[in-house]
């Protein structure tokens, strides 16, 4: 069998598996660690002393997957429905409804958390371009 | 391509329903379904609650205009409002966002104004916001419900859905939506940000909510608070013991343009003696 | 499993470029490219395309002098305004032809569909450039039903209108892929297409009307009436049918080659027919809006710089096409019908402009010297127009409209 316009189609060939391996070789060495996240801020701390244990307003397997829209049902809770107050499914305990004064007083510390599984898995919530992140001290260089 | 008159008409049936389907559609699907119900969420127990929230603002009781300063600093900074400048200093109207701000007596009452009218009245600064109609055409032309009444008579604003088509603008003849032309945080100090409060973002139009987030708190409009004594009064004007119902009760007061139909919130005492 | 389609696909390749440039090598194309409207258009690109990325990047005040008084300016006055009326050609003919079954003017049915469909896709596009956060577009749709608003009505229409029109012009595509069975089935679905596109547009052409209903307060009382959505569907018919003269007739002296026998021995005929629908519908219009003035009273303010303005708009914009359309009628002289139906859509675009931009906010300080629009928001507008003209020269030149595609003649 014979090949016709066989250097054209190697060319089209390798720019198809150039395009479309793009998205491997644009990302080598951006991410090269799991995410570690961090829950030692000093409002966390406080609330263990308080309550003898690390909690969110659901379990830490509901958060990891649900969170965005758990965030969603709050936003329009609170602006469109003016239910402020959080009833939590675990604890029972009742949570300010808040992005910036809710999640982000305990994790105050959003590039240790937030962002580490939100560059893992590439995506950016447009939350913070309205909302205020908190300061954080630069990072040591150790 | 031929048909029967049979055949045509049972085309021309299904399209119709078809058509009409898809400009009814939206009458029937219900309009707005919250994700999170009682008992899973409730309203914070400290709010403030009220049939109908209204203001009344007292014109005689500011004295100059460091008094009208204070009261429009306090609101733009407690929501961070962006201050953009000319290179002059002077305020750029281009991309001025304002949720409380000045005007003069004819831009704030136009038509009411006359010919022998007192020159301090005409020469004034009036202190204009959202006026929360009964009625908003704002709220009517929003393809989107960003713009909303909340069962409070707040006419509040969700920027999370809102597209930026600014036919809400175009309809308040109050001039009292800003858009915000470019990113607002290149004209917010970081010093006196307000960091428990959100910025907005390039492309959605924004306004005064009456300090909703601040009256599900407990607290009054930061406007209110920052006004000298007696000059500003927020409460509900459905309630006949409240202090902006007694006043609208027992003095003359006057709404902006009301010929429109649109039912302001917002009552102006303009001369005046004490009260309340 | 034919011959016929183990032989198509053995040359797929080269039947699709065939088909992409015309049967011409790549050379020979390119070479055609190089006339001198094309360096035109490619100077006008090279200005208005970097501006509209400036545009996306640094936000709307970047290019445009709107403000917070002045919400709207030239890109919906123009782009969504006057382009809706003037792409109204589709639905207009296609019920001529399709439902009023005015047989004649099946040389021009193909023509207005597609010059329907892409004014429609340039107003959404003019819409996206002007929307603060374009990539919202569907949430009137998927998000928030603000099902009081007009405009909520419009972005609904005119998304179900985009649709409709596109399978209204997809014989035309499909008989130029050669996809005979697909083709048989879209041919299927056009009447019922057609009264579809009945329903919506005469439903969102006045809608667009009703959304200046809105600010009372703001529009000048000559141009502010509770009849603008009747005036803007009654235009928009005429301006439809002087669109259809506009298009065919630049199409006929700028893509003769692209035409046949019967496009071109006809034209002239159906130029006078749609010309003295245009003519009727233009004093239905003129009698209509006189009526308005009436009806509120009006008539003292027309004496005054704004009635002077709306009184040329309408004499010379409105009642003058008019006439020389008649006169054209009256004579049987398609050349003295071309040149009402140019004044005609010219008129369209200075009411549409008149009523977003130039009636409203009329009140304000300094108002006429807001109105003008910036160079950039201009060169962006001529950028969008621009690439608007080019497709649609790309897609008559390749596709089946002026002409009748051989293998199909027999069928319609």
């Amino acid at each position: 069998m014979k090949l016709y316009d066989g250097g054209k189609i190697l060319i089209g060939l390798m720019v198809f598996v150039g395009i479309a391996t793009f998205p491997f070789y644009y990302n080598i060495g951006k991410v090269d660690s799991k995410p570690e996240l961090k829950t030692d801020t000093p409002a966390i701390q406080a609330w263990e002393k308080q309550y003898g244990k690390k909690e969110c307003v659901e379990s830490k397997e509901y958060m990891r997957s649900e969170h965005m829209q758990l965030l969603n049902n709050w936003r329009d809770s609170v602006v469109r429905d003016m239910n402020r107050q959080y009833v939590s499914m675990t604890s029972g305990k009742k949570f300010n409804m808040s992005l910036q004064n809710g999640c982000l007083e305990c994790h105050s510390n959003k590039k240790q958390f937030c962002d580490q599984c939100h560059n893992y898995m590439a995506v950016k919530p447009y939350c913070f371009d309205c909302h205020i992140q908190p300061m954080e001290k630069e990072e040591n260089k150790s | 391509m031929s048909m029967d008159r049979r055949q045509f008409l049972k085309i021309a049936g299904i399209s119709s329903i078809l058509g009409f389907g898809a400009s009814v559609a939206s009458a029937t699907h219900t309009i707005w379904e919250p994700g999170l119900k009682p008992p899973q969420v409730e309203p914070n127990p400290d709010g403030l609650i009220a049939k109908r929230w209204a203001m009344v603002v007292d014109m005689s009781k500011f004295k100059t205009d460091e008094d009208i300063k204070k009261v429009t600093t306090a609101c733009h900074q407690t929501h961070n409002v962006p201050d953009f400048r000319n290179p002059d200093g002077t305020v750029d109207k281009k991309f001025e966002v304002k949720w409380i701000w000045e005007e003069p007596y004819e831009r704030t009452f136009p038509g009411s104004e006359n010919k022998f009218m007192s020159e301090h009245i005409k020469d004034m600064p009036f202190i204009v916001l959202c006026n929360h109609c009964d009625n908003p055409p704002c709220v009517r032309v929003c393809p989107t419900q960003a713009t909303f009444k909340l069962p409070n008579g707040i006419t509040m604003q969700d920027e999370h859905r809102c597209i930026g088509c600014r036919f809400c603008m175009a309809a308040c003849p109050y001039g009292s939506r800003s858009f915000n032309w470019t990113d607002p945080r290149k004209a917010i100090n970081p010093a006196t940000e307000n960091k428990a409060y959100p910025t907005r973002t390039k492309g959605v139009v924004e306004k005064c909510t009456f300090c909703t987030e601040r009256l599900q708190f407990g607290k009054l409009p930061a406007c209110v608070e920052a006004a000298p004594k007696g000059a500003m009064f927020f409460g509900d004007i459905e309630d006949p013991n409240s202090e902006v119902r007694k006043i609208v009760t027992s003095q003359l007061t006057i709404r902006r343009k009301p010929e429109l139909g649109t039912g302001p919130a917002v009552y102006y005492v303009i001369g005046g003696s004490d009260h309340a | 499993m034919s011959n016929g389609y183990a032989v198509h696909q053995d040359n797929f390749r080269s039947w699709f470029m065939d088909k992409l440039l015309m049967g011409m090598s790549w050379p020979e194309y390119l070479k055609t490219l190089i006339t001198p409207f094309n360096v035109i258009a490619a100077i006008v690109l090279s200005v208005g395309l970097p501006l509209i990325a400036i545009r996306f990047v640094q936000g709307l005040a970047s290019v445009t002098h709107a403000s917070n008084d002045y919400p709207w300016g030239i890109l919906l006055g123009w782009g969504l305004f006057s382009g809706v009326p003037l792409s109204a050609t589709g639905f207009v003919m296609a019920t001529a032809y399709y439902i009023f079954g005015f047989k004649r003017y099946h040389s021009l049915v193909r023509l207005g569909v597609l010059t329907g469909f892409l004014g429609y896709l340039f107003a959404v596009i003019y819409l996206l450039t002007d929307l603060g956060r374009p990539w919202r577009i569907y949430y009137p749709m998927m998000v928030g039903f603000g099902t009081a608003s007009v405009l909520f009505l419009v972005a609904w229409h005119v998304a179900t209108y985009l649709t409709v029109q596109l399978l209204e012009f997809s014989p035309a595509i499909l008989e130029w892929l050669k996809a005979q069975r697909v083709r048989k089935w879209a041919m299927m679905i056009t009447i019922g297409m057609t009264i579809a596109g009945i329903i919506l547009s005469t439903l969102h052409q006045s809608a667009l009307g009703a959304m200046f209903l809105l600010a009372p307060g703001k529009m000048h009382p000559l141009w502010y009436s509770q009849y603008l959505p009747v005036f803007f569907l009654s235009s928009s018919i005429y301006a439809a049918l002087a669109m259809v003269i506009v298009v065919s007739t630049l199409s006929a002296r700028f893509l003769r080659d692209k035409t046949d026998g019967n496009f071109l021995g006809n034209l002239d005929n159906l130029t006078i027919g749609l010309g003295t629908g245009a003519s009727v519908g233009i004093y239905v219009y003129f009698a209509l809006k006189v009526i308005g003035v009436a009806h509120d009273d009006n008539w003292n303010l027309l004496n005054t710089g704004y009635g002077h303005w709306f009184l040329v708009e309408m004499l010379v914009f409105v009642l003058l096409p008019g006439l020389i359309l008649s006169l054209g009628v009256k004579k049987r002289s398609s050349a003295i019908v071309r040149i009402g139906a140019f004044f005609a859509v010219f008129g369209i675009i200075v009411n549409r402009i008149n009523v977003s931009t130039v009636a409203f906010n009329w009140n304000l300080q300094d108002h006429l010297h807001h109105i003008i629009p910036p160079w950039k928001e201009a060169a962006i507008v001529l950028a969008i127009a621009m690439l608007h003209i080019l497709i649609f020269r790309w897609i008559l030149n390749r596709m089946p409209v002026l002409r009748e595609h051989p293998d199909y003649r027999s069928s319609h």
